[in-house]
């Protein structure tokens, strides 16, 4: 199996999810706005259960993975590289990756469904609408990711190999102006997400992260205690 | 009549914390089928209330206990919105009156997403807060270079603007945007905010306030008599 590894040089796969393969509920969206379902208003509540449906009914999510053998990869201590192209990562990052033999970049998107529903509330003025919206967005992408997360981590299983928690450009001092190497790796327009000019993800809702694969390695929980960013949202989601 | 005045202030202030809009609204469900801010501020203004009196006693009152409501921990940035919403539609009924000169806003401030952004969620929900509270907003919307938040300082004399950026490139521009505005108007006060940003950040580009929700930038303004 290993040699098999070492020969290759890539592997591509994409998958396309709806709401309903998602292991996400609206009592989960509620409770992450900080509501029980005994003390949320009814307008959060209505407003939650209706968009959630316009979701359930319309999101196409798209999700995919590129993977990089050991013969592409080197990873330090705060960077690493893949086919020689290197990445900055920092140090929280690079802890974490140190002992993966190789390398996976994921992507997962909700395409333009939610932009198409936020223009609506936005041209009516509905500010709890837009917040709404952009927040179960949120909670959407990020589920997708962890079911990728899943799909890649049963599939390493047959190989004998673990996984990392993913980490991704933008966040835990990687600079999100990395996403440009980063894409530049994937085919063109994968899973349908393009950069902007200023690294921005097109479509927004779209999440990108590499994980490390080994047999040594592990899941670790995000170390939010050493990074400087208190408000950031992988705090709120892992603590 | 007296009494009665007073009892629509009240309700006035109950219906803002509450987020009561109209009578149709059913939220909340305790005032189902009960006036609304709507009725009320048309009830007042019938009853020779002055203009001055509902916004500050009635409806900035409201806002003052979702605002420490929400410091609190006790609600959400939800339950916030639904108050300004009902505030909102109230502003819109007195509107003629800040248009005569009659009642006057706490002041104006700018808001902007900045150059090579587009996300502007995190700033039109500061907005509504702030006009919800009695702040004028000057919206720049997106993508907003440091000429046209200069510009804007010029043309509408204000003391405070905000920026926001959500990406850890575009608050890069963050910087220069700071320093041109500095350079020009050292006494503008520099507000920021937006997911990627800290306070260690505003404060190495010298920017003045870093703020992690809008009921906080509320507080800093009410209290600093800007």
């Amino acid at each position: 199996m290993d040699n098999d590894l070492i020969q290759k040089s890539s592997d591509v796969q994409e998958y396309q999810f709806n709401l309903n393969d998602l292991n996400l509920s609206q009592a989960y969206i509620i409770k992450s706005l900080g509501y029980s379902e005994l003390n949320v208003p009814d307008p959060v509540a209505e407003n939650v259960k209706s968009i959630f449906e316009y979701f359930r009914k319309e999101m196409k999510i798209k999700c995919g993975y590129k993977r990089f053998y050991s013969s592409d990869v080197k990873i330090y201590k705060s960077n690493f590289s893949v086919q020689d192209l290197s990445f900055d990562c920092k140090k929280i990052i690079g802890k974490y990756l140190i002992g993966s033999e190789s390398l996976v970049f994921i992507v997962a998107t909700l395409g333009d469904v939610f932009e198409k529903l936020l223009n609506t509330f936005k041209s009516n003025n509905d500010y709890l609408e837009m917040f709404l919206s952009d927040k179960i967005a949120s909670d959407i992408v990020e589920v997708a990711a962890d079911r990728l997360e899943m799909i890649i981590e049963e599939k390493l299983k047959t190989e004998s190999l673990k996984v990392t928690n993913r980490y991704s450009p933008g966040y835990c001092g990687w600079d999100v102006s990395e996403q440009k190497k980063f894409f530049s790796l994937l085919p063109f327009g994968f899973c349908g997400v393009t950069l902007s000019e200023s690294a921005m993800m097109i479509p927004i809702k779209s999440v990108s992260a590499v994980i490390g694969i080994g047999k040594n390695v592990e899941r670790k929980d995000y170390e939010c205690s050493i990074c400087d960013d208190e408000f950031c949202y992988k705090r709120k989601r892992y603590e | 009549m007296q009494g009665n005045m007073e009892n629509i202030i009240k309700q006035l202030s109950y219906c803002i914390e509450k987020g009561k809009v109209n009578i149709s609204s059913n939220h909340p469900s305790e005032l189902a089928g009960k006036p609304g801010v709507t009725e009320l501020t048309n009830e007042a203004l019938k009853l020779k209330i002055k203009p001055e009196v509902i916004l500050n006693d009635g409806l900035l009152s409201g806002m003052k206990v979702v605002g420490e409501k929400f410091r609190d921990g006790i609600i959400f940035l939800p339950e916030v919105l639904i108050s300004a919403k009902a505030m909102n539609a109230a502003m819109e009924i007195l509107r003629p009156y800040f248009i005569t000169g009659q009642i006057k806003l706490k002041g104006k401030i700018i808001l902007g997403t900045v150059e090579g952004d587009l996300h502007d969620i995190g700033k039109n929900i500061v907005k509504m807060v702030l006009e919800g509270a009695g702040w004028e907003i000057v919206d720049l919307g997106i993508n907003v270079s440091a000429d046209k938040f200069i510009d804007a300082i010029s043309r509408h004399k204000v003391n405070v603007v905000g920026m926001s950026a959500l990406l850890s490139t575009t608050m890069l521009n963050m910087s220069n945007i700071v320093k041109k505005i500095k350079t020009q108007f050292p006494d503008v006060k520099i507000v920021l905010g937006g997911a990627p940003l800290t306070r260690e950040f505003a404060k190495s580009i010298n920017a003045d306030y870093y703020f992690p929700d809008p009921q906080s930038f509320l507080d800093y303004l009410d209290n600093n008599h800007i």
